[in-house]
């Protein structure tokens, strides 16, 4: 694109993107979303298992669906904080939530290393223990109990996104 | 969550409750490895209260149960929520653990 080209975009039709806060007034027509930012933090884990629980029960969900979203959260939000970043610097990690009314997608956003956790073979729960791989296990707990997992690389981002489906 | 124990004839029930996940699990070890110290050769761990537990907690029950069982005690650990008791088949970890359906059933393995 020459400069000339790049003049003649309407700057008026761009508006800056803006996501929905929690704090929000609720629109009737929106999607029930839930949006978080947190520090790489263990402590930081509980306070999104509290945001997620209070918007599972204002969506009707069930306590299994919120359970299993809260040990998906502590698995993975555990293994970002542990292993994600080799500085000691404050990093973010994006979560945001959606509900369509059949499914649950949670989304986690991180800028650590180039990790997907579910690149790892399935555990193989017969073998004894000391020749299993424990770091291994959360991950496994997460894969089974969520009906979709994936893993995405985006640039300098890992995107991991769990979803369960609800039965209404 | 909550770990509270009590005599029951001559065993000794340990009630938990709540979630035992990374949030939790150090109190959780605390008190799961001071239990399994405490020189009780038979303990009931009644899961009824525990809503979920995560690896983190996984690895406390397992952990408190190694230890008991290397001081020639036994921890059995009886009525499991759904959750839980799907998070002790997927990981495993149901045969590694004595598990029970039931407080009585516990009781009469021993």
């Amino acid at each position: 694109m020459t400069p000339s080209e790049r003049s003649t975009i309407p700057t008026t039709s761009v508006t800056p993107r803006r996501r929905r806060n929690y704090d929000d007034p609720p629109n009737a027509n929106a999607l029930p979303t839930l949006n978080l930012i947190i520090r790489n933090d263990q402590r930081e884990i509980a306070s999104v298992m509290e945001r997620f629980d209070d918007f599972a029960t204002r969506n009707g969900m069930s306590s299994e669906v919120r359970a299993v979203f809260d040990i998906a959260f502590d698995e993975m939000l555990s293994n970002i904080i542990y292993y994600a970043y080799p500085d000691a610097d404050t990093h973010a990690i994006e979560i945001r939530v959606d509900f369509d009314g059949q499914r649950v997608i949670a989304v986690i956003d991180d800028d650590g290393v180039p990790f997907n956790p579910f690149a790892h073979p399935a555990q193989n729960t017969d073998r004894p223990l000391a020749e299993r791989d424990v770091g291994g296990c959360g991950i496994h707990l997460v894969r089974t109990m969520l009906d979709d997992v994936s893993y995405q690389r985006h640039l300098d981002r890992n995107i991991i996104t769990l979803v369960k489906r609800v039965h209404v | 969550m909550q770990i509270n124990t009590r005599e029951s004839y001559e065993v000794l029930v340990v009630d938990i409750e709540g979630r035992l996940d990374t949030n939790t699990s150090g109190y959780g070890y605390d008190e799961m490895v001071r239990i399994a110290k405490g020189g009780n050769k038979k303990s009931l761990v009644n899961l009824k209260g525990l809503e979920y537990v995560s690896s983190a907690g996984l690895r406390v029950l397992l952990t408190a149960a190694k230890l008991v069982k290397a001081s020639g005690g036994q921890f059995k650990f009886y009525e499991p929520t759904d959750l839980v008791k799907q998070a002790l088949e997927i990981s495993g970890f149901n045969s590694l653990l004595s598990v029970y359906g039931s407080e009585g059933e516990a009781i009469k393995s021993f």
